[in-house]
């Protein structure tokens, strides 16, 4: 699905990335853990295609592509869906309009037709309905107003929505209370299928114990130091980021 | 990688021709250049107008020619020659229809070409239009319709002859005669406009419609608009403006006058496509209009514009909040792009108690464009508990563009609640990108992004308005849901 | 045909006033003078003029007389401080003590090169270039923290007298200090006051003024602050009104460096017929730089304020973050309040904004305290004091905290010391 090679990124003149490597295969769940500052954040950006960041070195294969080399929209358009750790408030534009303007971009882009206003509104009740997510959200402005909690179940609602290829969920499960943190699971679960994957990046287990990773990644100081199964999680939970730190003091 | 920015939409909407540029090949009867007091007989004479109403003409002129032209606003431009314009212009066979089919093929080719399809719009959508081009008011629709519920809806030299005694009770009672330099000049020169007179208690059951039209070269025009709402009584009306492209700058100088008597609602909405001149600020409409209302006990005016045309603005629909518990409302989107200079608002001026009124701004400027708010909000002593909210957003698409705010708030009221506030700000970076992420293109990002931010008041637009509106500020659409 | 014009309320003005002390270039003299003789007092028609008439500064009959000796300690704010001392247009204590790195001159002892200058007019500048007496000139040297504030205070005593005065301060790189200027007046019988203040900032410099208006009786104040900033300079300037028969404050900042902060904070409090008027210009001519502004007023009886804020971002003045805010409550009947914020924005990449609100105390909260037992007027004072608390919170002079509570305890039997316990 996506291969990462040694991957360098830096923002204003700052090194954040440092050789990453990442392999995730269609159908599996990556977790993506560590401390505060590591890169984790900043790996789901560079990935998603922010221009803030320099990429220095490395290079990323999507599905077969050279993704660096794309725009973010069409990166979005191959199938890479990024949700939010802290999702933009759109004033004015409906979370619809929003989303069928995004649906029929892509399905251009795809060539094919632009979805009949019937069908994509029996999608957005299908989906709405798989994250629990009210449907006068539906009509309210992109995340405008919206609680923590609904802003983070609005982005899964949005993964349904898009269904890509590769998600990428940035810290969903901060800020959420246990009952939105199942549902947000549930529905990040329900999405999940043979053909696509996911990368989940956490600072906590937690969202572990609902989201069941194939594999677990310690990120530290711009590297993955670190690869385990659902175990690790456990394990870093346990003894905390600091045995990392002690383990790789010069990375 | 082709990176769209706001540059490149700035580049799209200075590229975009401006649809409404043609002229139609229609013959004309205008009279010589030139302004003096016979110019005005003669066209008093050709309207056959009663004396009374050449000599509010003539004394308006000899106010004008002692009156300077306003220089505060935050605007440059070159004062118009007044000896230079033809005052009277008007399409020939002007004698109003008779009936649809009457009217000249010519006409009838331009109206299409704006849009307008009278019988369409009989047929379909049941909003009633007059149409103005240069000086004369050429059809009204609907009138019989209208008439069974006592409504007046006709060209104001209509009224003139019809309704002497409405026109002259009312005519310049909100705005008088040398107000201001352009209305002064108004009042001496102007020759047609609308007129609607809505009788007690009745609620229009349309849209009522004026499209103006500049045509013939080398005029200006100066048309008069009076909507007369009558107690406990509704009416929602509807302005829409072209003008053909020319390398000249023509003078548009309108009046407009709203009564809302006792209990009574005017909505009032423009949308403002005057030709807007040349990427290099040649040509255009010089917008000089002064707009006003004035609300009686627990009446509202409400005034929404859509501005993207002429090459100046000057413009500040006001309401005066006389009557106690009144509502006035303002909500206004404003375009400048390439040379365009808007300097435009409102005035509040609570004179009643419990008065209220909401002001809600949004200014876009992409180009070399100037886009200024100026507003007024005015507590008199007797204005007992009056409120204001104001909120004035300006949006910067290019970065050799000005956006300016210049509120003056009044206040001689210790219970008056007033509130406002303005912000000045690039489009979002974060929430381009984060449609970005979503597969949405560049342009139709910042097209959604630009459509949320003016949401308030394209909201407060008929449907058919907003249609219109939407595409004026090239946004798509918003779909049929949500 | 010619017609006989009587002497311009302008000359009549200027009649008893003395030619100015100070050095200035001949021709810049003869502009100010040409601009008074032409423009005379402006009307209302005249923007900045508009809600501030000055009919009843046009007819002061101005006059000179021998000053009676007053002591100026029982005004000073603090001893920790370097303090200078004008009474009328008379500087009566000039502090010796002074240390190494600081320069301090009255300003009629300046040379024509010495002074600086400001591409700005009005007729209150005019006035002060023609007619100025004296003033205080400070140069901070390069690189010196000066630990202890400079204290400037003006007295102003007698009957129409005049004080007009012209202080200049110039602080090099990397230098810093803080200033207090603080106007009294001892009986206050329609005396004008005209002082106009010029600050330069060179790089990385460091200033904090606080100004305190606090005169009794009928006086006229006009008070002008021209400040010049340079790179990474940091300019704040405090403003308390607190007690004025009419006050106009004009504050122009000149932005002319990047990496530049400039804070302008101001609080006006007024009562009887008196008129407050603060007009204030943030220029930013330079990118990359932030400025912040918070007015507040309190306006009882049949008093009046004025406010009007300018921010100006000129063309590739890019990444400006500017904000401005004005509260005002009206606690009088009769008292009248115009705010006019303004934003003139010439550069795309900027978030700047304003907020303007009239109102009144909130009665909610104030019947919330009494059902706690609180009495009405105490309950009244403390939302008060709530609503003036943060621009109080940003003086940073220990002096003038103190002087304020001493002032506001007296004056409104404020407690600000209940806030600062929360």
């Amino acid at each position: 699905m996506i291969t990462i090679k040694n991957l360098h990124a830096s923002i204003d003149g700052k090194e954040i990335l440092r050789g990453l490597n990442l392999t995730v295969n269609a159908g599996e769940v990556h977790a993506i853990m560590g401390p505060n500052g590591a890169g984790k954040s900043t790996l789901a950006s560079v990935l998603a295609g922010r221009d803030a960041y320099e990429i220095t070195a490395g290079e990323v294969i999507f599905e077969g592509t050279d993704l660096l080399s794309l725009s973010t929209e069409d990166r979005a358009r191959e199938g890479l869906f990024l949700a939010f750790q802290y999702p933009v408030e759109i004033p004015g534009v409906s979370n619809v309009n929003f989303l069928r303007t995004a649906i029929n971009e892509i399905r251009a882009y795809k060539g094919e037709e632009s979805l009949s206003a019937k069908d994509f509104m029996s999608l957005v009740r299908e989906k709405s309905a798989l994250v629990e997510l009210d449907s006068k959200l539906a009509s309210r402005s992109v995340n405008e107003g919206f609680s923590g909690g609904e802003k983070k179940r609005n982005e899964i609602f949005q993964m349904a929505m898009l269904a890509p290829k590769l998600a990428i969920l940035d810290e969903t499960d901060s800020g959420l209370d246990i009952d939105a943190l199942r549902i947000v699971a549930k529905g990040v679960n329900q999405l999940k299928s043979p053909e696509n994957a996911a990368i989940v990046i956490t600072h906590y287990q937690r969202l572990l114990d609902y989201i069941v990773p194939d594999f677990v990644h310690v990120l530290y100081k711009g590297q993955i130091v670190k690869t385990g199964g659902k175990e690790l999680a456990l394990e870093l939970e346990e003894k905390g980021y600091d045995w990392i730190k002690d383990a790789h003091p010069t990375v | 990688m082709a990176n769209y920015t706001e540059e490149n939409l700035a580049e799209e909407l200075e590229n975009q021709e401006y649809k409404f540029g043609f002229v139609t090949p229609i013959d004309s009867d205008t009279i010589p250049i030139g302004l003096s007091e016979d110019v005005i007989r003669l066209i008093s004479n050709k309207k056959e107008e009663p004396l009374w109403l050449l000599e509010h003409r003539l004394h308006a002129y000899n106010v004008w020619k002692t009156m300077e032209e306003p220089k505060w606003a935050h605007v440059k431009y070159k004062k118009p020659d007044f000896q230079n314009i033809a005052y009277y212009s008007a399409p020939k066979q002007s004698k109003k229809y008779e009936s649809w089919d009457d009217v000249d093929p010519e006409m009838k080719a331009t109206m299409a070409k704006l849009g307008i399809s009278m019988e369409e719009q009989q047929r379909l959508t049941g909003v009633a239009v007059d149409f103005v081009m240069d000086s004369v008011s050429v059809a009204t629709s609907f009138k019989e319709k209208l008439g069974e519920l006592g409504i007046i809806f006709c060209s104001f030299s209509e009224a003139v002859q019809n309704h002497p005694d409405l026109v002259r009770k009312y005519m310049g009672t909100v705005i008088p005669t040398t107000d201001n330099y352009y209305a002064a000049l108004n009042n001496a020169v102007f020759t047609d406009g609308s007129f609607c007179y809505i009788p007690k208690g009745v609620r229009c059951p349309m849209e009522l419609s004026t499209y103006f039209r500049i045509n013939a070269g080398g005029t200006g025009q100066f048309e008069r608009t009076l909507v007369v709402a009558d107690e406990g009584s509704y009416v929602s009306y509807l302005e829409g403006c072209t003008a053909p492209q020319r390398d000249e700058n023509q003078l548009h100088a309108a009046v407009v006058e709203l009564i809302a008597l006792d209990n009574a609602e005017i909505k009032y909405s423009t949308v403002q496509n005057w030709y807007p001149g040349d990427k290099n600020g040649l040509g255009g409409i010089f917008n000089f209009v002064t707009k006003r209302g004035i609300c009686h006990t627990n009446s509202k005016i409400s005034w929404t514009q859509v501005e993207t045309g002429s090459a100046v603005t000057w413009k500040y629909p006001s309401c005066i909040l006389k009557g106690d518990h009144s509502i006035g409302e303002f909500y206004s989107v404003a375009v400048t792009n390439n040379y365009q200079q808007a300097d435009t608002g409102t005035k509040m001026i609570h004179l009643g108690k419990n008065t209220k009124s909401t002001i809600i701004s949004k200014g876009i400027s992409a180009g070399k464009s100037q886009n200024s708010y100026r507003g007024l909000v005015q507590i008199h002593k007797s204005a007992k508990n009056a409120r204001n909210f104001s909120q004035c957003d300006s949006l910067l698409m290019s970065s050799e563009c000005g956006a300016h705010t210049f509120p003056y708030i009044e206040c001689k009221n210790s219970t008056a609640k007033i509130e406002h506030e303005a912000t000045t700000s690039k489009i979002g970076e974060d929430q381009l990108f984060y449609c970005k992420q979503r597969g949405i293109g560049e342009e139709k990002a910042i097209g959604l992004i630009v459509n949320g931010y003016c949401k308030e008041v394209l909201n407060q637009l008929p449907m058919e308005f907003a249609v219109e509106a939407q595409k004026l500020l090239t946004i798509s659409l918003e779909g049929s849901v949500g | 045909m010619e017609q006989i014009v009587a002497p311009s309320k302008m000359e009549s003005f200027r009649r008893n006033l003395p030619a100015s002390l100070l050095k200035i270039k001949d021709e810049d003299l003869a502009a100010s003078n040409e601009r008074l003789l032409l423009n005379g007092f402006p009307n209302s028609r005249t923007e900045a003029w508009k809600y501030s008439r000055l009919n009843r500064i046009a007819s002061l009959n101005l006059n000179k007389k021998t000053s009676n000796p007053i002591s100026w300690e029982h005004y000073s704010l603090t001893h920790e401080a370097y303090t200078f001392v004008f009474q009328n247009d008379q500087c009566i204590y000039f502090s010796q003590d002074l240390p190494d790195g600081i320069i301090v001159k009255e300003a009629v002892n300046l040379s024509l090169e010495e002074w600086k200058s400001f591409e700005i007019n009005s007729h209150v500048i005019d006035l002060n270039k023609t007619h100025a007496q004296n003033g205080l000139c400070v140069w901070l040297r390069k690189g010196v923290n000066l630990t202890k504030p400079v204290q400037l205070i003006f007295l102003s005593e007698g009957t129409e007298q005049a004080a007009i005065h012209r202080n200049q301060f110039i602080l090099e790189k990397d230098s810093k200090m803080e200033l207090i200027v603080s106007h009294c007046s001892i009986d206050g019988k329609k005396n004008y006051k005209n002082i106009v203040s010029e600050f330069h900032l060179e790089e990385n410099s460091f200033l904090s003024v606080h100004k305190l208006q606090n005169e009794e009786g009928e006086d006229f104040h006009f008070s002008t602050e021209n400040i010049h900033q340079k790179n990474n300079s940091n300019f704040t300037l405090t403003t308390l009104t607190l007690n004025g028969n009419w006050v106009r404050n004009d504050v122009n900042v000149f932005v002319d460096g990047e990496g530049c902060e400039t804070f302008l904070n101001g609080a006006y409090l007024s009562k009887g017929i008196q008129h407050i008027d603060n007009h204030t210009t943030i220029d930013h001519m330079k990118p990359n730089c932030n400025s912040y502004e918070l007015y507040k007023g309190v306006m009882d009886e049949k008093s009046t304020a004025v406010f009007n804020g300018k921010v100006f971002v000129r063309p590739d003045a890019q990444k400006i973050a500017a904000f401005q805010s004005n509260a005002n409550v009206l606690i009088g009947d009769e008292a009248s309040v115009n705010s006019k914020p303004e934003l003139e924005i010439y550069a795309d990449d900027v978030k700047c904004s304003h907020g303007s609100t009239i109102g009144q105390l909130d009665e909610e909260a104030i019947f919330y305290l009494q059902s706690r037992g609180i009495s009405e007027n105490t309950a009244r004072r403390l939302v008060l004091t709530a609503f003036m608390q943060d621009v109080f919170e940003k003086i940073t002079s220990p002096a003038v905290v103190t002087f304020l509570n001493q002032v506001l305890s007296e004056r409104f039997n404020w407690d600000l010391s209940v806030l600062e316990e929360d």
